[in-house]
């Protein structure tokens, strides 16, 4: 049973950009890094009680063993541990039926597990670099493809990438940190306050879990519902040229590289319109938007660690004034 | 170099320091004790020690305090994620014809404790999985085709046996409560005894119905603050230390000689900044009781949402006090270091695990294991297992018939990562013009790096000695930030720096990694290997080193940082065997260029 999501003490922007990526999972995944002991982890995880149920696939290799007379499930949100091997990522030869019955079939990996929801992926910093290849080239197609063992077999899986991790262990490269759609910088709460509000939480939730999330199912129950409404509205908001102009006009003004950083921009201010009840994307989405969608994406001295949401505010000042 | 430190002391301060011992090591069995009373709260403890007597009598007073079935489970620093987390029981399963699955360690150690000894080795690989061990109270198994969530929940007790460079990973020391250390207690004073075991069991049974105010966690919130241990985690151990100790205490709530007791075992140790000086008593705000004399009166709580910091219980003070006294036994020196890159530097964990000579297995390819190559087993039993019932000699059995165009030989990528050693003259006749341009080289080199993937270590060198500012990392963060940190000024202790980075260097080439060595200097040394000044013995003593580079076959680039080229640095040089760069006007590119080119060598050297 994981922590309530509500719960959580501040990591408001890690709490949006989840959120967010809820809603509208094409903005592409998010990328957490911070600190250690700064909830991350626990934020994400918790993320699995506010998602709407998914329906249930007729895919055998997706949903093996359907219930009878449910058409939905709740939606996945799948831990990718740091020393999973490849055979478990993509699927592979099921081992048991080849020894016992001699049978050649496939047993469908993780990826497969979390179609239709997210792939959580702690330390991503520390993934061996195929391996992130591999998930970001799946999560990108939208498919999974294996050929090897003398499988052949391809199947769905759409998810949202989520990554966590602690900078001072290792870089993550640079060509990949893109790939993700969002990312926040989770800091250390130094408000004492909010320190004692993290502990109190903590000790309750330790003592009595069941109780503690009763007590706050409430308020998930009712961000759970925003996703739902943002998901009905999300097809109808709309973005005006001269607010397209300004989302490329700022690009621009921070150099970043290629047209992913613009489409993401655009995806996430329309899921925060949508999250506002809004149908029009304003300027003030953009805005908000921006740091989460564009920091990652800075054309960088990667030695500048002066925090890059700095450098987007700024623009964002300039450009959007 | 805390050994050094303490023959130089005084007969006097020998005397205080065996006192400390007497104190450290009655902390160490308190903490023994607190482990017993709340194991899921506190996690357990990291002990710096050598192996030794003083380290086992702990051992048997932890195991005392656990109770007769307590389970320990030794988990090798060097265990394969198979045994730590478990997997397919390769013989059972061969036997069987059908998978068995083996537990690991972390399993099989459910509410019992595992020990890492030499826990300075573990790898990335296994503090990920006991740090999600830890944080889910399950170890989740995601190999060998398998997929299982088994719960467990145990204490870890870290044995560090590190020389000074090397820590325990942070990220496990973090989510434990304590760090103690055993090094250099007599054995004289590890013959006292801490609380008895009775009391011990007395205080579990009431753990649960103590109570701690919100003053008091607000408080050590900001010593936590205050002593640049920001994490929450350590604030949150303080505080389950303070709810053990007053049931320890015998009483129902933690009164504030619980929570100073606590902040010294669990927020001192950690401390990289010293509170401020506690001397000046004016200094602080309110004139409230000062430590030694606890009264017990509770001050008035404040609102809930006053946002005053409870700074009454002087928990600076007390932390400060750990600090000096050596209880804590915090070498100031180290903690410089580890301001400037912070306590993951731990040797390996901190990194990418180090690719093994033989390279990181990326798959498995047809092959004959005879002809050289490892067998991957279970890539063999996964490519015969199909064809089981149409090999006629196998049908009578249950066992899979393995033909040799079967046999599967594991591939490795085979790459030398190349790790770049800088040593940065930061001495003063450095420092006056050339320092700045070097650490602009520098940066400029680092961004290459980067860019390669390769890792890289900072060395500097002024006043007495060497120190090494960075050890070897891929973390540009906090290259960066040892070099910004830099300061400038003192002699220039070359023969120092010399031996130092020889010994960075083998250190590398023991890791399977290619190390270059990258010097700034203007070759003008004035400080003997001994640390005395004296330009005669200085220089014979560099004399002295530096062929030791060129015997030693490493690769190195001399980039001489004086104003004009000097013979003396071109000398150097030369009984490096090193490559020589006059740098009468540093510049980045320069500078960069000259690495690129020796980097191609050292690859092409090393058949990358």
């Amino acid at each position: 049973m994981s922590f309530p999501f509500s719960a959580i003490v501040g990591q408001a922007e890690l709490k949006q950009a989840l959120m967010l990526t809820a809603i509208d999972p094409k903005i592409g995944g998010v990328l957490a890094l911070g600190d250690r002991g700064t909830g991350k982890s626990t934020t994400i995880r918790a993320l699995a009680a506010l998602l709407p149920e998914v329906p249930i696939t007729d895919d055998p290799r997706l949903d093996p063993n359907p219930p009878a007379g449910v058409a939905t499930k709740p939606a996945p949100v799948v831990d990718l541990p740091l020393g999973a091997t490849e055979d478990r990522i993509v699927g592979a030869l099921d081992l048991e039926a080849a020894l016992v019955r001699g049978e050649k079939t496939f047993q469908p990996g993780l990826l497969a597990a979390a179609h239709q929801g997210f792939l959580y992926i702690d330390e991503v910093n520390l993934l061996d670099d195929h391996l992130v290849d591999v998930l970001l080239d799946v999560a990108a197609s939208g498919e999974n493809v294996i050929e090897r063992e003398g499988l052949s077999v391809r199947h769905p899986a759409q998810f949202v990438l989520i990554g966590s991790g602690n900078p001072e262990e290792g870089d993550l490269r640079p060509q990949l940190i893109d790939r993700f759609g969002l990312a926040v910088d989770v800091q250390t709460l130094t408000d004492i306050q909010e320190r004692l509000a993290v502990i109190k939480r903590r000790q309750s939730y330790e003592t009595d879990p069941g109780a503690f999330k009763a007590e706050w199912a409430e308020e998930d129950r009712a961000l759970r519902d925003q996703i739902v409404e943002a998901r009905g509205i999300l097809p109808s908001v709309t973005m005006d040229d001269d607010v397209l102009e300004k989302a490329a006009a700022l690009c621009i003004a921070l150099g970043t590289d290629g047209l992913r950083g613009e489409l993401t921009l655009s995806r996430t201010a329309h899921a925060i319109a949508a999250m506002n009840h809004e149908t029009k994307v304003t300027t003030d989405h953009l805005k908000h938007a921006a740091p989460m969608a564009l920091r990652h994406r800075l054309r960088k001295n990667p030695l500048d660690d002066a925090d890059a949401g700095v450098r987007v505010a700024r623009a964002v000042e300039e450009v959007l004034a | 170099m805390t050994a050094a430190a303490q023959a130089e002391l005084p007969a006097d301060d020998a005397l205080a320091f065996v006192s400390g011992a007497a104190d450290r090591w009655d902390d160490a069995l308190l903490v023994a004790a607190l482990l017993a009373i709340d194991p899921a709260g506190l996690k357990g403890v990291s002990v710096r020690a050598g192996p030794g007597p003083v380290r086992d009598l702990w051992l048997s007073a932890y195991k005392g305090y656990q109770g007769d079935h307590h389970k320990l489970s030794p988990l090798p620093a060097n265990a394969d994620e198979g045994r730590i987390i478990g997997g397919l029981d390769l013989v059972e399963t061969l036997s069987a014809g059908k998978p068995v699955v083996s537990r690991g360690v972390l399993q099989e150690s459910d509410g019992g404790t595992v020990l890492v000894r030499m826990a300075e080795r573990l790898e990335a690989g296994a503090v990920h999985a006991l740090t999600s061990a830890m944080d889910q109270g399950a170890v989740s198994v995601e190999r060998d085709g398998l997929s299982r969530i088994d719960r467990t929940r145990f204490s870890l007790l870290l044995f560090d046996e590190g020389a000074s460079d090397e820590r325990a990973p942070q990220a496990l020391e973090e989510r434990l409560a304590f760090l103690i250390n055993l090094d250099s207690i007599p054995l004289a004073c590890a013959e006292e005894e801490g609380p008895s075991s009775e009391a011990v069991l007395r205080a579990r049974d009431r753990l649960t119905s103590i109570t701690i105010d919100d003053d008091t966690v607000r408080a050590l919130g900001a010593a936590c603050l205050g002593a640049g241990a920001s994490s929450i985690r350590v604030q949150m151990a303080c505080s389950r230390a303070a709810l053990a100790i007053a049931a320890l205490r015998g009483s129902d709530v933690v009164e504030n000689e619980d929570a100073r007791l606590a902040a010294r075992l669990v927020i001192a140790p950690r401390a990289t900044s010293l509170p401020e000086a506690p001397e000046d008593e004016a200094q602080e705000p309110p004139p409230e009781e000062p430590p030694q004399d606890q009264t017990d009166e509770e001050p008035e709580p404040f609102p809930d949402d006053d946002r005053e910091l409870p700074d009454d219980l002087n928990l600076d003070e007390i932390i400060a006090d750990a600090i000096k006294s050596g209880a804590v036994n915090l070498d100031l020196a180290e903690d410089e270091v580890r301001r400037a890159s912070p306590r993951a530097m731990s040797g390996r964990a901190g990194q990418q695990a180090p690719s093994k000579s033989s390279g990181r297995p990326i798959g498995a390819i047809p092959g004959d294991p005879r002809r050289g190559g490892r067998l991957d087993i279970l890539a063999t039993l996964r490519t015969a297992a199909p064809w089981k019932r149409l090999r006629p000699e196998a049908a009578a059995g249950s066992r899979v018939r393995i033909y040799p165009s079967d046999l599967r030989i594991r591939k490795y990528a085979h790459r030398t990562a190349s790790s770049v050693i800088f040593v940065v003259d930061a001495s003063g006749s450095s420092a006056v013009n050339r320092l700045a341009e070097a650490k602009g080289a520098v940066e400029s080199l680092l961004l290459e790096c980067y860019a390669r993937r390769d890792l890289v270590s900072l060395i500097t060198f002024k006043g007495a000695g060497a120190s090494c500012d960075l050890p070897p990392c891929r973390s540009l963060a906090r290259a960066r930030r040892a070099m910004a940190g830099l300061p400038g000024g003192g002699g220039t202790p070359l023969a120092s720096a010399i031996s130092l980075a020889l010994e960075t260097a083998l250190r590398e080439q023991d890791e399977g990694r290619a190390p270059l060595l990258v010097f700034l200097t203007d070759g003008q040394s004035n400080i003997a290997l001994d640390g005395s000044p004296g330009r005669p013995a200085a220089q014979a003593d560099t004399e002295k080193m530096a062929p030791l580079l060129a015997q030693a076959g490493l690769r190195v680039l001399f980039f001489d940082t004086s104003p004009r080229p000097s013979d003396k640095a071109r000398n150097v040089a030369r009984l490096m065997n090193a490559t020589y760069v006059p740098l009468p006007y540093a510049d980045g590119s320069t500078v960069s260029a000259a690495v690129r080119a020796e980097q191609a060598k050292t690859n092409a050297g090393a058949g990358r």
